[in-house]
């Protein structure tokens, strides 16, 4: 189950972390030792250990349970009248309960599995708590915080002779809910947290049996809801730390200065924290289940950006660079140095001329410039190996192509491929004319392929024949106006090259070239989080975000996070296993940045959806799931896991469906439709790679279809919502695509995969928003339902009739599933009216037996069904989290699962498992047999 | 997208700013009257959680055509927030869980009592399904001891209520006031929504029932000995209201809905409420907190702390 994980408690020398209403047991590298499933019926929020450490309190909705902490078996359970909204243990092995409406109950265990209240005290504030806080662990000396809607901290104590026990405080803290609230007694500290941003620094003091408390600071550092923040100690001195919902840990000192903040979870909500003052960890949960832990050690001591001084000598340094360690750089005076230790020691036998490009490659140092370039090697000293002038303008680009050979290109378009730094057998490439002409980026292939890119952004491919470089085929402005800064080679399958370039425009494209056509193709983008990717190497992205420098990977996300200034400076690093050093030129100053590296500890990443999954299909063992945040994921199924395997960035806007169809034992097309009218196909192929086959969108206005001259037939509003789609094989790889459209049209489209075409082929008016389009291909026939609640059957050959339309719900049919036995269709259905109904409808003479209708089986919409794969039952999913199963020979159902999955959109069957969605995924095992 | 987008995609947002409503949720109230005749002869209604207005526009419209010779009509709309004055309608302002604004709602009832009591109220949402549901039941349940106060026997109830996993235990409740509860469901609600009304008609609390300012369940905390029954369902029936082949809230529709009628943009009749994070929003105004903090210093504030 992938869902929210709200609470974690690190006890002896293990982590209890919760993921929905499922308790997980883990090392302190997060990996699992133990798994208790459905503890609570609500999601799990606190857990809390006994004094002796033995015994683990588990609290979610209004239910309290004990759990052994050694084997997680469970020892007592209670419920409670009103939801809980803290539990602790007190000493003795007590046990305080707070309700969400200020209810202080006192209570043990009673016998072997009971719990008995033994005292009861109420507070004369009835508001319904967001949060609350109890501190100390004598019932007599509790004081009781609780933060409501109102951003207000009532402040009480259980001390009180009155049973309903007035408030010590009442103080306005924020202007929205408070979502917070922490004390560390020991610092005299409090922190609060809210709907409004920001994070409240209190001194907080007990004294005498008063509470005094007062607001210090305020720290705004998090872009959205702030969700939690403790004080944590190190070297015995209090810091602060917050997580929110922008993703984002923050860690600040006492005095409300923000020292560190990182975006920890991938942009998942962060809910909740522990330090581990031990291990100087910081494990967080979030709403995508995972649990992440970073090494907070060298983050509470950031380190200053140090000026390397360069005074000794004239001038300042314009360009640097690091070979082997060592920086290297060029001054305003075209003086060339390197540094050992403080000094800047000029190379050996070098005449200076203006220095355009400077740049490392393996041990190597190149200078080059007008005409000229010059070569230095490094084996313990810098070793001059060439100094030539072999171009006939001012250099601009040296690009490594493999290690003993270079490809250098100057301003004027000659571009040159030199081996061994000889300039014996110098290779002549003819570039196209261009305003602005030079390489970019290269990169060399097998088979004599080389691939250009050049600085107005065009992708050059070429082929060397008889000592020739002749162009074959170019792609235009792949990464906009700006020339792709790497080019990265990706899998070599058949007769095909895969690469992957980067740019300045946040994306990254997969490129096909066949070797045999010598043609280039984009087959697919991927969308990430750095603006201006610079370079790609060891598997990170380094680049620019605004004026911050970054190291990103997708594993890892952002790693280094720097400000710099922003892009166009001069800039190298040096990395190790620990530790990152970013050398930058800013104001004619070389500065060091070193930061901490590579500090989150390895553990399983689920990478779900950071939205809501609107549409799970299965086909084999992949799964295909999208939703509202516009990526399409590709998982695997493996031994009860499952497993990203790709992600498809196609889609500007929500994907609602999502359609596979299996071309062959390898190939499967996926079609998925969603906001804006936009229709995406893609291919997994056999290489396991993806490649976009179709972008399909209307544009935006006239004037840009005219631009584009590409006048369009149909005419329908390009923010139409495309709400469900299935498709119909015409003949080998040629499709008829029919598409439920929120404007109440059913639309027809025809696609053709080979070459790639679309076709609109008609459209019928409805007047009501499309839920599902279901298409029967043998009897010929299209299903769909609607908001009003209609089921309707279309002639899949002419959509234009409607052969039947029957009510199945009051309201919208927001689930459907048909089968064919026979000479009927069997069709189920899940309203928003809260209904099951299940029909059934004679292929001879269309009539319709409506055969049964569940009313109160859900107590919510239910927005999931599907037929077993033996025909014999379904299955149905409603909002109020239940799964059922019907039998549809007696009409029997039955509860089978409940899944601590919110915001139900669907369900699916294949094989042995039954997958519900929404708000994350559940899976269970289902048994045929009723 | 432009400032049209809303208009085609939310037909009843942009039919709420051509016929003057504050919000579109004016339909939803509308649509249940339609099906329930709630707003029948009534003259006396509380609004609860009423801002920004559109039901007690709703109530100011009707109840004064309702109005007989030497009749008065009396609505009070209550909410934490301020709202915009509307005519005849008196305001309050204050939390409806808390006692003092329960008790100034029924001042204004110690002669004649209400026939009718609304409540279109959400929580702040947290994103957390199981805290929003639990939480727009306890507002729903602090609507219910108001009404048990101000609302006289036969008179009617109608609130939102978060259709969600525990939704038949607030069912039951309000089946221990009322003679009828059914959950109506208006087509101006997205289909997508998880929001619903209960309307429960025939005020008749049991016999010597004494309203208490507090849900006694708040207060009066037990452990569960026995688990009830997994699934307590009542026969609550489902109505939709609103005529489904008029407009439907999930469509988009053109913007010239008629041919001899030529789409004009309009404004909000009312904006929205400022949010919570509205001070912040100025304060970024001219930096970022991208990579950085804005810290605010409390040390020379005046105690604003209120018992």
């Amino acid at each position: 189950m992938i869902t929210d994980s709200l609470s974690l408690k690190i006890v002896n020398n293990a982590v209890f972390r919760a993921v929905g209403n499922q308790i997980i047991k883990e090392s302190k590298e997060g990996i699992e030792q133990n798994r208790v499933q459905n503890v609570t019926r609500d999601k799990i929020s606190g857990i809390d250990s006994n004094e002796e450490k033995d015994t683990i309190l588990i609290h979610g909705g209004c239910e309290l349970v004990l759990f052994d902490e050694e084997s997680l078996k469970e020892k007592v359970r209670g419920k409670f009248t009103d939801g809980i909204s803290s539990a602790k243990f007190l000493k003795k092995g007590e046990i305080c309960v707070l309700t969400a409406h200020s209810v202080i109950l006192r209570i043990v265990v009673s016998g072997k599995s009971n719990f008995k209240i033994l005292e009861k005290l109420s507070s004369v504030d009835k508001s319904t708590l967001y949060c609350s806080h109890l501190v100390g662990r004598n019932w007599k000396d509790l004081i009781v915080l609780g933060g409501n809607a109102f951003g207000e901290v009532l402040i009480w104590r259980t001390c009180s002779t009155e049973n309903k026990v007035p408030l010590l405080h009442r103080i306005p803290a924020h202007q929205g809910v408070v979502f917070s609230i922490n004390v560390s007694l020991k610092h005299g500290l409090m922190t609060t947290t809210s709907d409004d941003r920001s994070i409240k620094f209190w001194k907080f003091a007990v004294d005498n049996g008063n509470v005094s408390v007062k607001p210090y600071r305020s720290g705004f550092a998090h872009t959205a809801r702030v969700f939690q923040a403790k004080v944590v100690e190190e070297e015995n001195k209090p810091y602060i730390i917050s997580v929110g919902e922008d993703s984002y840990i923050c860690l600040w000192n006492t005095s409300g200065d923000l020292i560190f903040k990182r975006r920890q979870h991938f942009g998942a909500t962060i809910w909740n924290f522990e330090y581990d003052a031990t291990t100087k960890r910081l494990h967080t949960i979030g709403s995508d289940s995972n649990h992440l832990i970073l090494n907070l050690e060298h983050f509470f001591k950031p380190s200053e950006t140090l000026e390397i001084p360069f005074s000794n000598l004239n001038g300042y340094l314009s360009k640097i660079v690091v070979c082997n360690g060592i920086l290297i750089g060029v001054s305003n005076q075209n003086k060339t140095y390197y540094k050992k230790g403080n000094e800047w020691i000029a190379f050996p036998d070098f005449t200076s001329f203006k220095c355009t490009v400077l740049k490392s490659h393996k041990n190597l140092v190149i200078f080059a410039g007008y005409k000229r370039i010059c070569i230095f090697e490094f084996n313990g000293t810098f070793v001059k190996v060439l100094d030539e002038e072999i171009m006939d303008g001012v250099i601009r680009s040296v690009l490594p192509l493999d290690k003993n050979t270079l490809l250098i290109c100057d301003e004027q378009g000659s571009c040159k491929i030199m081996s061994d730094y000889s300039t014996d057998n110098l290779k002549i490439i003819d570039l196209p004319k261009f305003k602005e002409i030079w390489i970019t980026s290269a990169t060399q292939l097998d088979s004599g392929l080389l691939v250009l890119s050049n600085r107005m952004g065009h992708l050059l491919l070429y082929k060397e024949c008889e000592a020739k470089f002749v162009l074959k085929d170019e792609l235009k402005r792949v990464h906009g106006s700006l020339g792709a800064t790497s080019i990265q080679f990706v899998k070599r399958f058949d007769d095909n090259f895969y690469i992957r370039t980067s740019g300045h425009d946040s994306c990254l494209r997969t490129i096909k070239i066949n070797k045999k056509e010598s043609t280039m193709e984009i087959v697919s983008k991927e969308v990430i989080s750095v603006s201006w990717v610079e370079r790609v190497e060891n598997g990170f992205h380094f680049g620019f975000n605004d004026n911050h420098f970054v190291v990103w990977s997708k594993e890892k996300d952002f790693e280094v996070e720097i400000q710099c200034g922003g892009g166009h400076r001069c800039w190298d690093y040096l990395m190790t296993d620990k530790e990152f050093s970013l050398f930058f030129i800013k104001n004619r100053k070389l500065h060091l940045k070193k930061v901490p590296f590579n500090q989150l500890i390895p553990t399983s990443n689920s990478f779900w959806h950071l939205k809501p999954c609107n549409q799970l299909e299965v086909c084999d063992e992949k799964l295909f799931s999208a939703g509202e945040e516009n990526v399409l994921k590709i998982w695997k199924m493996f031994q009860g896991k499952i497993k990203l395997e790709h992600e498809l960035h196609s889609h500007i806007s929500s994907i609602k469906t999502v359609k596979v169809q299996k071309l062959n034992t390898q190939r499967v097309l996926i079609f998925s439709a969603g906001g804006r009218a936009q229709i995406c196909v893609n291919e997994l192929t056999e290489t396991n790679l993806t490649e976009e086959s179709l972008n399909f969108m209307l544009k935006n206005n006239d004037f840009e279809r005219k631009f584009h001259r590409n006048p369009q037939e149909i005419d329908f509003d390009p923010e139409t919502r495309f709400m469900s789609l299935d498709v119909q094989e015409l003949s080998e790889e040629v499709f008829k695509m029919f598409i439920g459209c929120s404007d109440g049209y059913l639309r027809v489209f025809k696609y053709d995969n080979k070459n790639r075409s679309i076709e609109f082929i008609s459209e019928v008016s409805f007047e009501r928003c499309f839920l599902h389009v279901k298409v029967l291909s043998e009897p010929a026939v299209l299903l769909t339902s609607t908001t009003d609640g209609f089921v309707n059957l279309w002639d899949l050959n002419n959509t234009d009739r409607l052969l039947l339309k029957y009510r199945h719900h009051d309201s919208g049919a927001n689930a459907l599933d048909v089968l064919v036995k026979g000479d009927y269709l069997h069709i189920c259905t899940g309203g928003d009216d809260q209904a099951i109904v299940y029909s059934k409808v004679s292929l001879k003479d269309s009539k319709v037996e409506l055969l049964k209708r569940f009313e109160r089986v859900h107590s919510s919409q239910v927005n999931g069904i599907r037929f077993s794969e033996s025909g014999l039952c379904f299955y149905t999913f409603g909002v109020d989290q239940d799964v059922y199963k019907v039998d549809i020979g007696d009409f029997e159902i039955k509860k089978v699962h409940y899944s601590s999955v919110a915001d139900s959109k669907g369900l699916n069957v294949c094989g042995k498992y039954c997958f519900v969605y929404g708000s994350g995924i559940d899976w269970f095992e289902i048994k045929e047999d009723l | 997208m432009g400032k049209t987008s809303k208009d085609k995609r939310d037909i009843y947002y942009r039919l709420a700013k051509e016929e003057g409503w504050r919000a579109r949720s004016a339909f939803k109230l509308l649509q249940i009257d339609e099906v329930f005749h709630v707003l029948k002869g009534v003259t006396r209604a509380v609004d609860l959680c009423s801002a920004p207005g559109s039901w007690s526009q709703v109530l100011s419209k009707r109840l004064y055509q309702n109005k007989k010779e030497g009749e008065d009509v009396k609505i009070i709309a209550v909410d934490l927030q301020a709202m915009a004055p509307l005519p005849g309608v008196t305001q309050l302002q204050g939390d409806i869980t808390k006692l003092s604004t329960a008790n100034a709602i029924i001042s204004h009832f110690d002669d004649q009592k209400a026939q009718l009591v609304i409540c279109d109220g959400a929580p702040d949402v947290t994103g957390l399904h199981d805290i929003d549901e639990y939480i727009q039941s306890q507002l729903l349940l602090a609507a219910l001891s108001i009404t048990n106060h101000v609302l006289m026997p036969g008179g009617n109830f109608v609130a939102k209520i978060f259709r969600g996993k525990d939704t038949n235990l607030l069912y039951s409740h309000l089946r221990i006031f009322f003679e009828k509860v059914s959950i109506a469901k208006p087509a101006s609600s997205r289909n997508s929504s998880i929001e619903a009304f209960v309307v429960c008609q025939n005020y008749s609390p049991p016999e010597g029932y004494v309203p208490q300012m507090i849900n006694p369940m708040i207060d009066d905390v037990m452990l569960v000995t026995k688990e009830s029954p997994e699934i307590n369902k009542l026969l609550i029936p489902f109505v939709v209201c609103g005529d489904l082949r008029g407009f439907d809230s999930d469509m988009s529709y053109k913007l010239n809905l008629m041919d001899d009628c030529e789409y004009s943009y309009k404004e909000v009749v009312q904006k929205p409420i400022a949010p919570a994070y509205k001070d912040i929003l100025d304060k970024i105004k001219n930096c970022s907190i991208k990579h950085s903090a804005i810290t605010v210093d409390h040390s020379d504030d005046v105690n604003k702390e209120q018992v």
